[in-house]
């Protein structure tokens, strides 16, 4: 059987391109449409109200205003209902809860109750942020050290573009962030990467010894080496993730969405960035812009 | 040793690693129940796994462990957990007393019962379960359901203070009653997280968690006789039932030190106070030592110790004795050193979970889960069919492997699972497929480079290991900082991760590369088609 043989890195302009505008979108997304930032980052009160039975939206509105809690924001689940305030005060909240649970005859062992206060969301976000910069630098230095500060860079930026891309998307769609959602793209950081790899010890076995051909040329032999698995340990990865996302209940969705948007886009990126940035720079090391202008005289 | 052998030893490994972990994962459920005489004194018999006796008392439940003959709270009580809050005085049964309370079991008054794990029974008024434990993995608060709750300071506060704090607010919780409860700091010394699980009252855990902490100095005399005999560490005092003669303010210092009385070693906790302590104390004591009289010390109406007074104390310098551990002498003396709140608590953030409601996400996760696994297992057995059935040994190998490991830290209170962690997991299957993925893909490729199958397993399989170790290295990497620096249920998801990256390169070495080398060395060969590698060379 032969293998198909795409020329990636020939159409890298359009790979750059198609992820420009895609990054466009994104960050414009992100500037018109500020993230729906989850109670966990601003305070507020989350409250969960499962199998409640025949109640209509409306009830259970009137049943919040009820409770004390006006103009909450309720939303219908497959199996119940969330209702949001602004609520910040633990003991409130957990009466306002048991209130709506009686009025809408909810046991009490079907609802959930979140309360964060005013301040605790700074918190997060700050461990979140920190997370996110260790882990840069972590990247950075593990690649750096294992293969190249080339590689790691090329790698990093490939990153970026993946967590851009699905940030933006939740801009978006207003999908809520809540730390879940931050837990699951610093995971998307490192998991993008797993194909990147991939990609990069090929060359870097192929790069041993390359006089035959321009580093662009082999690089885009590696990648069509590595076509078959870089398929098979996406799908192979996407499946429970996509699992998860349609049967995995409300909470695990959350990161479920997150981690299937980066994983469709770490391996994107992985083929038309991470690569193609790599060889871009390589060629320009006097070696390979020798083994270039060889091969364009031949031509 | 040559290298087959070595092979071979290395599947051996893993059928051990296999057998430890199915052994954590599968602990013999002997028959663990109880049987019970309704109307009779003695109706106990023993838990094998627990060797602890469960028995009736005048109050309700009490527990006995085997050697002793007083009814206590010991061991198995963290096996029942009772569904009203209000009932955790009982415990506190200080002797196993005839009681002719009906018990009834789902709903029916019985003579005897077999309890068996699950299993609610009522006592009098108040009903139980007996609840399985010691196997298996713990779940989290998110899962299980319970009250969960994280408080910081307002201004921020020391590591000392908040050190102090903690061990008031361990006390409060266990005031509670409610088993498995936890106590913790977090987010560098700035934050106390407390998690209930399996509370029913939330509310009246969010006020005892949030009172003020007010140290108190009783007489044990003064109080009515039938609380006098109840007053044992622990025991939380009705409101109103007592009036202290001092407070905690008079405590100026308060250390734990090795006992200087010879003939009662161990540790004590001496006490210095003010002037009006030291002068209040002084009358007391005088009053007291005489008959030998205790004094209740209570941390918001919680016993925390009650020593009798064996001399009248004229210079305010005191010291506490009595058997403890240099542990349970350095609690002491922080609970009395900070009595009230050195820092001023507010609450962060406080989750109320439902139990159905997390064992529906439990049970969503983990089908969602068992769908997506066989997916990629039936994924992989089509493409790659022959590698694809080794790839089922490997993931049914990594799943076995991963949720022993995951137990074991559950049994040694390192882990809990969380829905985060349910998402990790799902994330690690991911990875442990890939891992073959790429083993398998290496390996056809050597081929096609016209190497033979016994060739091509050795190289192939290591290039192929090496790579994948890099590659989940990365993730691991970027994981780490996740587990160190971020706050609640994420820190979950990060360890479930790592954890399972490590299980998967062990499956690698231990047992997907030495399958693929044993079975090139015939199996390959003989059908090559099978394992997708048509036209390969032929071994010489």
């Amino acid at each position: 059987m032969r293998r198909p043989y795409i020329d990636f890195m020939g159409k890298r302009m359009w790979l750059f391109s198609f992820s420009g505008v895609v990054l466009l979108i994104a960050l414009g997304s992100l500037v018109f449409r500020p993230l729906n930032l989850g109670i966990e980052f601003k305070g507020g009160t989350v409250i969960t109200l499962t199998n409640v039975s025949g109640a209509t939206i409306e009830q259970v509105r009137s049943a919040a205003s009820a409770a004390g809690i006006p103009g909450a924001a309720v939303q219908t689940t497959e199996r119940g209902f969330i209702v949001r305030s602004t609520e910040t005060k633990t003991v409130s909240a957990e009466a306002q809860a048991a209130a709506m649970a009686a009025t809408l005859k909810v046991a009490s062992t079907d609802r959930q109750v979140s309360t964060i206060g005013p301040e605790w969301g700074s918190n997060i976000t700050n461990a979140s942020l920190l997370a996110l910069a260790v882990s840069i630098i972590a990247i950075l230095a593990y690649i750096s050290i294992r293969f190249e500060y080339k590689m790691a860079v090329t790698g990093v930026i490939a990153l970026l573009h993946d967590a851009a891309i699905t940030l933006g998307l939740y801009a978006l769609l207003g999908r809520e962030v809540t730390p879940n959602t931050v837990a699951a793209l610093l995971t998307i950081l490192g998991y993008s990467l797993y194909d990147t790899i991939v990609v990069f010890h090929r060359i870097r076995e192929n790069t041993q010894n390359l006089s035959k051909k321009t580093f662009m040329d082999m690089a885009n032999d590696s990648l069509n080496q590595v076509l078959a698995r870089w398929i098979n340990t996406g799908l192979s990865s996407l499946i429970p993730v996509i699992c998860l996302l349609l049967f995995g209940g409300e909470t695990l969705r959350d990161f479920a969405f997150a981690l299937t948007v980066g994983l469709l886009s770490g391996a994107y990126s992985s083929v038309a960035v991470a690569s193609p940035l790599y060889a871009m720079w390589k060629e320009r090391e006097p070696r390979y812009l020798a083994l270039r202008k060889k091969f364009a005289a031949a031509k | 040793m040559d290298s087959r052998q070595k092979n071979y030893l290395a599947i051996a490994g893993l059928v051990v690693l296999l057998v430890g972990a199915l052994l954590f994962l599968l602990p013999f459920k002997k028959a663990d129940s109880v049987s019970w005489q309704a109307g009779t004194a003695s109706g106990s018999s023993t838990l094998k796994e627990s060797k602890a006796v469960i028995g009736l008392t005048a109050d309700g439940i009490g527990v006995q462990a085997a050697a002793d003959s007083s009814m206590k709270p010991i061991a198995l009580l963290e096996r029942i957990t009772d569904s009203t809050a209000t009932v955790s005085a009982s415990w506190r049964v200080s002797a196993t007393t005839e009681s002719t309370l009906p018990i009834t079991v789902r709903g029916a008054v019985v003579k005897s019962a077999e309890l068996s794990y699950g299993t609610t029974f009522t006592v009098g008024s108040s009903s139980f379960s007996l609840q399985e434990g010691g196997s298996s993995i713990t779940q989290g608060l998110d899962l299980r359901g319970g009250l969960s709750v994280i408080l910081t300071p307002k201004k921020a506060a020391d590591a000392v203070a908040m050190q102090r704090a903690l061990v008031i607010m361990n006390t409060r919780v266990n005031g509670l009653g409610v088993s498995e409860a936890t106590v913790q700091l977090e987010n560098d010394n700035q934050a106390i997280l407390v998690q209930l699980p399996g509370v029913r009252d939330a509310r009246g855990a969010l006020d005892v968690i949030g009172q003020a902490g007010q140290l108190a100095f009783v007489e044990v005399a003064s109080l009515p006789t039938t609380l006098q005999a109840q007053v044992v560490d622990g025991f939380k005092m009705p409101a109103g039932s007592y009036k202290p003669f001092m407070t905690g303010d008079v405590i100026t210092t308060a250390n734990a030190k090795a006992s200087s009385n010879v003939a009662r070693p161990g540790y004590e906790v001496s006490v210095s106070m003010n002037a009006s302590g030291t002068a209040t104390w002084a009358e007391v004591t005088t009053r007291s030592f005489p008959t030998g009289a205790r004094i209740a010390i209570l941390l918001d109406g919680t016993v925390v110790s009650a020593p009798s007074v064996n001399e009248a104390i004229t210079g305010g310098d005191t010291s506490i004795t009595g058997n403890f551990t240099a542990e349970e002498a350095r609690k002491l003396a922080m609970i009395l050193q900070s009595g009230a709140l050195p820092v001023d608590l507010q609450f962060s953030q406080t989750e109320v979970v439902g139990p159905t409601l997390g064992q529906d996400s439990l049970y969503q996760g983990i089908t969602a889960a068992l769908i997506g696994f066989a997916i990629v297992a039936l994924y992989l057995a089509l493409y790659y069919r022959g590698f694809g059935l080794l790839s089922w040994i490997s993931l049914g190998s990594f799943a076995v492997v991963y949720l022993g490991v995951l137990s074991v830290l559950s049994g040694a209170g390192q882990y809990a699972l969380s829905l985060p962690g349910i998402a990790g997991i799902t994330l690690s299957i991911g990875l442990a497929a890939d891992t073959s993925i790429l083993i398998f893909e290496r390996y056809k490729e050597e081929i096609a480079m016209g190497r033979t199958p016994r060739a091509a397993a050795k190289s192939g399989t290591k290039h192929a290991i090496l790579t994948s170790l890099d590659a989940d290295a990365v993730t691991f990497a970027s994981a780490i900082p996740l587990f160190i620096f971020a706050i609640g249920p994420v820190k979950g998801f990060a360890l479930t991760l790592m954890i399972g990256i490590v299980c998967d390169l062990t499956i690698a070495m231990l047992f997907t590369r030495p399958a693929v080398i044993l079975l090139a060395e015939k199996t390959i060969g003989k059908i090559p088609g099978f394992f997708g590698v048509k036209g390969s060379a032929v071994d010489a």
